[in-house]
């Protein structure tokens, strides 16, 4: 539970900006649910996170951690639609069962989280290992890097993967 | 155990992790001697402890291969990453970004794949079992069949079934549906069983059902004409069945449903998502439908209702207030 401080501040902050944010976002995102969602998603992270902004700061911290959420709302709206695209030229009986399609796509959100947060070498690498099936020697001349170097980046991406995934 | 002896348990399995990661990045190498897959299969024979931490990096494993390669090049591309992490790192949110709760637990899906006989969305199934009973699968339903000297099982992971049963002329072991929730035990039956998320729900339209909750404390038989819940702490009170059994004759029923609940259960027999706004969601509809045209179904209603209905794509539905 937040102390009684940092709860009246939320409250404040809340009932002052809450209106003009979903106003702004809405600018932006042209459909007013998705605006409210957003506005709605912006305060949990506010409430998660250790940090509160000073009074006058508020508006620019909230656009702030708005606009991130709406790059994550269009990031995995993308990767949604490119998924959906893949479903839609599997012959019927390779379809998966909404479930498996519910992980596959949860998880292709998540590696891309982890993806995005690795340098680019150790992306490539694991990448090119995991869904282009090269062997490490392949990549390792690809790459020009050693395969010591690679093995390295494997296990950096494959940790990441095993706290994140 | 002594606090001594329990923090080296917990640092020795975290070397396990340790190791089990390692072993993965050698086996992905594409270039695994004989001698190392022999080390690997040694290593891995060790322990209860070993074969429980390269379990973790399997179900990491199967999540990876759910991803299809066709869409990994919207991951490749780096848009803009750099802006969002010197976002999460000011607000210290790296960490819970990535935290959300893994699907996989949360219900028995992986069981589920692995089910005996399983239905996908939108299909159904007839299957005569062994002993001459008839089970009818609904939509996306995985069930195993585990017949044994003393019982006839049918384990329920996800979906909805209808069984009517034969009478075990041999042997009369009785027959039982199991789920998450307790068992449905027939009584000389035809009878309906649905799992949902927060319970399982019997309908019998022939004989009785004897149910028992999970934990074993609570029990109630259930007559023809009847339905209840079974819950895993609890039973609900037996009501009179409805519609449950419509979807067997290919129709939705709906009268005076929320729109919210309506999608709900028009989405169960439709390929991706039907997504709708709050607003929408308290209209009323009533009607018989047909279950396995669910466009029909949208078209239809636009013509009722004041809703406007948007595709993304065949699979992306969402519907609006006019």
């Amino acid at each position: 539970m937040p102390d009684p401080g940092v709860q009246q501040q939320l409250h404040h902050l809340y009932s002052h900006h809450y209106g003009w944010l979903k106003a702004w976002l809405r600018k932006k995102l042209s459909c007013q649910h998705t605006a409210a969602d957003l506005a709605q998603d912006t305060f949990v992270r506010l409430i998660i996170a250790d940090q509160k902004p000073l009074p006058e700061q508020s508006r620019a911290y909230l656009t702030q951690i708005a606009k991130g959420l709406m790059i994550d709302l269009y990031r995995r709206q993308r990767l949604e639609l490119a998924y959906q695209e893949w479903l839609l030229q599997l012959p019927p009986v390779e379809t998966p069962s909404p479930e498996q399609q519910a992980i596959a796509l949860q998880s292709l959100i998540q590696l891309d989280k982890v993806l995005d947060q690795l340098p680019a070498k150790v992306r490539e690498t694991f990448i090119l290992s995991r869904f282009e099936q090269l062997t490490y020697s392949q990549i390792a001349d690809q790459l020009g890097v050693s395969v010591a170097a690679v093995r390295k980046y494997m296990l950096k991406a494959t940790q990441a993967c095993m706290e994140l995934l | 155990m002594n606090q001594h002896s329990t923090i080296n348990l917990v640092t020795d399995y975290a070397r396990l992790q340790q190791e089990a990661l390692e072993w993965q990045v050698m086996l992905w190498s594409g270039e695994v001697t004989a001698d190392q897959q022999h080390a690997f299969e040694v290593w891995l024979s060790r322990s209860d402890a070993h074969q429980q931490a390269w379990s973790e990096i399997e179900v990491m494993q199967q999540k990876l291969q759910l991803v299809p390669q066709a869409t990994i090049g919207l991951v490749r591309e780096k848009l803009p990453s750099a802006k969002r992490r010197r976002l999460l790192q000011m607000l210290g949110l790296a960490a819970v970004a990535g935290g959300t709760v893994p699907v996989v637990r949360q219900s028995n899906t992986w069981q589920a794949l692995a089910a005996d006989y399983r239905t996908h969305t939108g299909q159904q199934e007839k299957i005569r079992l062994a002993d001459g009973s008839q089970l009818i699968m609904n939509t996306s339903t995985a069930v195993d069949i585990v017949y044994s000297a003393h019982e006839r099982k049918l384990v329920l992971h996800e979906g909805e079934i209808y069984i009517n049963t034969a009478p075990d002329t041999t042997q009369s072991r009785p027959l039982l549906v199991q789920t998450r929730h307790g068992t449905a035990t027939a009584l000389g039956t035809a009878f309906n069983v649905r799992l949902k998320q927060h319970e399982t729900r019997v309908s019998v339209y022939d004989g009785a059902v004897r149910l028992r909750s999970d934990n074993g404390l609570h029990s109630l038989t259930i007559a023809s004409g009847m339905q209840a819940g079974l819950l895993a702490d609890a039973l609900t009170k037996a009501t009179r069945n409805s519609s449950e059994s419509a979807w067997l004759d290919g129709r939705l029923v709906a009268e005076q449903l929320r729109l919210g609940d309506f999608l709900d259960e028009l989405s169960r027999y439709r390929m991706g998502v039907i997504r709708y706004d709050q607003t929408v969601a308290n209209m009323l509809v009533s009607g018989v439908f047909p279950l396995m045209d669910s466009d029909r179904v949208l078209q239809s209603l636009l013509q009722a209702l004041p809703l406007r209905i948007h595709y993304f794509s065949k699979y992306w539905v969402t519907v609006h207030a006019a």
